[in-house]
Parts: C-alpha cells; structure tokens; sequence
C-alpha cells in the first residue's frame, strides 16, 4: 500500500500544554480546596459557572479521552453490571464505569490520580436527556446538588417562547450557585466571560472555515483533536491565544498550498459524533485514499453565534437553543447542504452511532433526501462513539474504500 | 495469448480465476483461506495457472486479504469486482447480492454498469456464509 505523509500541525503541542494546564490545576483545586469545581454537560451554562469563580470539568470531555485512549470498553461492562444498559450513551456507561473501578486516564496523561470532585453538577439537556441521569449518578455517588436546564428539541426554527423558557431557568440557577460558590452574582463578570466565549467560538469557526481552502490545511480528525479548548476551556483567556496561533498556522498552509491531505482528490462532509478510538487509523485510511474529510456537524456545533455580553442571559440561552441536535430533520438538511455546498464536497459520511440516537440523522430517510437534492452520494459506517465493540475495521475499510471507488468511477 | 488473473482473499475461501484477453475463463482454484494470506493466494494462482509462470501476468486482489499480498498489480474491493464482473455478464441496471463469508453486501448498477449505491451488512453475521456452515 502506498504511504502518505501525514503533515502534523505545529501548534499540537501548544494544545497539549494548554489541555495539561486545564486538568492540573482542576486537580489542584480539587486537592487544595482552593476552587470549586462544576461538572458540566458539553453544552451547558459554563459561562454562569466560570463568573462565579467555578473551575469547570466535562464528563463528556473525560469520556472522550476514555474512548480516544481505547480504554472504554474495559470500563462499559462495570457499568452494565452496575445496571446500565449496553444500548445507552457509552460515554455515560465508560464514565461511570471508570468511576466504580477508580481509574481514569488522566493518571497516564497527567499523573492525576482521580477525576477532581465536583461541588456542583450542571447539566442542560439541549443535546440529549441522558446528561441529567448521568449527573444524577454523581449527585448520588458525591452528595452535590444538581443544577440544569431543560430544553425542548426537535425545534423547526428557534422559538421566543423557548429562549424565554430557557433565560428563565439560566437566571433562575444563580441563587443556587451562588450559594455553592460562596459569593454573589457579578452581571459584569458574566458579560466578561461571555465576551471571551464569543470571541472563543469566532476563532474556532475561523479554524474550521481554513477548510473551505483546496487542499484543505486540516481535516475533520485534526478538528477533534484541536476542539478540545473550545469544548473544556471556552470563556478563558488562554483558549483564544491558542486558537490564534492555530488560525496563523493554517492560513500559512492555505497561502503555501499545504494540504492535510497529500493530493486531495476527494472532499467528504462527516455527520455524527467521532469514532473516537479509530481517529488515527481512519486519518491514515483516508489519507492513503486521497481524500480529505474536512467538514464536520459535530466540529461546528461548538460555534455559537448568538452569543452576545450586552444581552447575557438571553443570548446565552438563544445560543444553547440553537445547536444542531436540538433542531428538526428540516433544519439539519438544510444545514448540511449549507456546507457540502460552501465547501464543494463529493461526499457525505454519516456515523450510525450505535449508543447515540441523538446524534446519528440517518435512520429517517435524510441521507437519501440529501443525496438526492445534492447529487451526490453518502455512505454509513456502523459504529459508536466509545464502544468499539459496536465497529468493525475491515467492513468500515471496505465501505469506505468502496465508496471513494464508486466516486472515483462515476 | 495474453492472459489476466484475479485473487479474491475471502474470510472464509481464497479464490483465483485467471481470463484471457477475450474474457474466456481459462483457470480457476478454490481453497479455504486459512490464516497466512499470502501463501494460500500463491497457492491457489498457481493451480488456477496450472504451472505457468506468472510474472508478467496482471493481476487484481480483491476480498478482505487484498492489501495482505504483496504481489498484485491492483488492488479493488470485492464491490468494485462484483460490480465490474456482474455487468460483464448481464449487461443492464441491476441489483447484485453476494452472500459472503462474513458478510453480505447489495450493490445497485445503473444501465452503464456504474455503482449507484451499495450496502453491507453491519457486524453481525447472521445470513452469511459462516452462519450458515455453522447451522448446516
């Protein structure tokens, strides 16, 4: 098989300095007692918690390291055992099940023993409802309280009377949190942190869109790598630094020709959530085949638009409201065919993520409608987020092969 | 005579055919795959040869131990032979089903012999080749 060079991106260990300085000093406050610590579901009100002087963790985030280390099938079974379902989400089952066996691949990255304690548990479940009995659990296991929203979904455009649903019930966490964190509400601070969070996402999008360059400087692989700021550390400083050092490396491989892919033949939109263990062998496989994945829903769902500091509560609720899950078949058709058309793609890849309903958009018809109104042809790969047990290597590589063939033939 | 092989590695059986420039099929071996692909793919070309020499033979691997030989010239999936071999015989839009070892896969032409679609079965194996020894 021919070998392909991978070009590596230089701002990697930037990354790598900024995600260890997260985790290390979220163990030190849990250590030290010297900040309180909120766990918070991907999507939810972290900007609220991060003005009241919260450090903020992402279970979510420890899951998909659980997966990305191809760990989280050691820890699924503990928690099937415990009674969770091997059908429901595997970040929540490898979490948990990481948690009753006491490990945690923080320990080999970072030689933190344990995952740091939360004195709060945070959740919105904009994005699924499974994030409030995962913050259950905890509340149970560690005797916090748990704080949330509750979002309707399956909107078929953002509705007034949701976003006032929702800036009700953001307003209404802040005595709760107020009361944990030891300290009043600042409407400034908040206005501050939510300034960051949008310049945050402006960046983020800014990196994303280096994809619309032929070649394209990055692919969707790259982006799961380098997301992780934007997911762990929006509305801090230190994020936006680093996405502006990543921004400037990009644009120079837009401006010199640089591809991620060497001899981009083929551009590829991938719908669902990451297959997290199989990034780096699915990077090489597309990569060998010449052909770039480059736009992602999953990458993109960390933009957010409405943020706005001179209406903080409103805009922040108006911004949770509108993520891409939260919205109807209608809306995500449209939205994909927003990008395969801004990002002339030839091919559209949709993840059947066993554990995860709410972010798989295939089992409907979409996939055909959208071939049809666009031309052009998809595939599904069958797979999980986490559970590897749910994917095959040899009929995903035959599937994706086939269909680069089938491109490459028409 | 100008000759033309192709090796299809399977999960379960390893099969070489080997057409002339006509597309006439002059050799052919089946045997099962075994673990050591490179070897039972040597093994069953050769037969399928019937002792010729084979070093300016083109030859295509296809099947789940493609990419485990060293010595083809080409490399396609088994779709993109079904396909191409499905067409060659019946020549009009159709739909193709190749029960497999470990797996089965639907592959739609349309009247130019092109792929228009195709699908595999996910990681269960019930209905394949496998299964059915099994309950045989």
């Amino acid at each position: 098989m021919e070998e392909r060079k991978r070009m590596e991106i230089k701002a990697t260990q930037q990354l790598k300095d900024v995600m260890a300085h997260h985790f290390l000093e979220l163990d030190e406050a849990a250590k030290t007692k010297s900040k309180k610590i909120a766990w918070c579901s991907s999507v939810g009100p972290a900007e609220l918690a991060l003005s009241l002087g919260f450090l903020v963790y992402y279970p979510e985030n420890h899951a998909a390291m659980l997966g990305s280390t191809r760990t989280a099938s050691d820890y699924i079974p503990v928690a099937n055992a415990h009674g969770y379902s091997p059908d429901i989400c595997s970040y929540l089952t490898s979490d948990i099940g990481a948690y009753l066996k006491g490990e945690t691949p923080l320990t080999k990255a970072y030689g933190i023993q344990e995952v740091p304690r939360p004195d709060v548990l945070l959740y919105n479940t904009n994005q699924c409802r499974e994030v409030y009995d995962w913050a259950s659990f905890y509340a149970r296991e560690f005797k916090v309280p748990v704080l949330g929203i509750n979002t309707p979904r399956t909107q078929h455009q953002i509705r007034e009377d949701v976003v006032k649903s929702v800036t009700a019930q953001l307003e209404q966490m802040v005595p709760g949190l107020e009361e944990i964190a030891g300290r009043s509400f600042d409407i400034d601070e908040f206005r501050e942190v939510l300034a960051i969070s949008r310049e945050c996402s402006q960046l983020w999008e800014a990196v994303l869109d280096t994809a619309l360059a032929r070649p394209s400087p990055l692919t969707f692989f790259d982006d799961c790598i380098h997301m992780g700021p934007a997911v762990v550390m929006r509305g801090r400083k230190e994020t936006n630094d680093y996405y502006r050092i990543l921004l400037e490396e990009l644009k120079e491989r837009v401006n010199q020709g640089v591809g991620a892919v060497e001899g981009e033949r083929h551009r590829f939109y991938w719908e669902g959530m990451p297959i997290w263990g199989k990034l780096r062998s699915m990077s090489g496989l597309f990569l060998r085949l010449q052909a770039c994945v480059l736009v992602s829903t999953y990458c993109n769902s960390w933009v957010f638009p409405a943020f706005d500091p001179k209406d903080p509560f409103p805009s922040m609720a108006r911004a949770y409201c509108s993520i891409f899950i939260g919205q109807d078949d209608n809306f995500k058709e449209n939205y994909i065919a927003d990008k395969v058309e801004r990002f002339g793609l030839d091919g559209v890849l949709y993840h059947d993520a066993k554990t995860c309903p709410s972010n798989t958009n295939n089992h409907y018809g979409m996939a055909n409608r959208l071939s049809e109104r666009l031309g052009i042809p998809h595939l599904i790969i069958n797979g999980d987020l986490n559970d590897l047990r749910c994917f095959s290597e040899e009929q995903t590589v035959t599937n994706i092969e086939a269909f680069v063939e089938q491109i490459e033939e028409t | 005579m100008r000759i033309y092989a192709g090796i299809d590695i399977g999960s379960c059986t390893t099969k070489a055919v080997v057409i002339d420039q006509e597309g006439k099929m002059v050799g052919s071996h089946v045997c099962r795959s075994g673990v050591d692909y490179q070897n039972v793919a040597r093994e069953v070309l050769n037969i399928a040869l019937k002792g010729r020499g084979w070093d300016d033979i083109p030859i295509v691997s296809t099947g789940y131990g493609r990419h485990s030989i060293t010595f083809a010239s080409g490399v396609k999936t088994e779709i993109a032979c079904h396909a191409r071999g499905g067409f060659a015989h019946v020549p009009r839009a159709l739909t193709l089903v190749d029960i497999g070892g470990q797996d089965n896969k639907v592959i739609k032409l349309d009247g130019r012999g092109h792929r228009i679609e195709f699908k595999m079965n996910r990681k269960c194996a019930a209905g394949t080749g496998t299964f059915i020894e099994e309950i045989a």
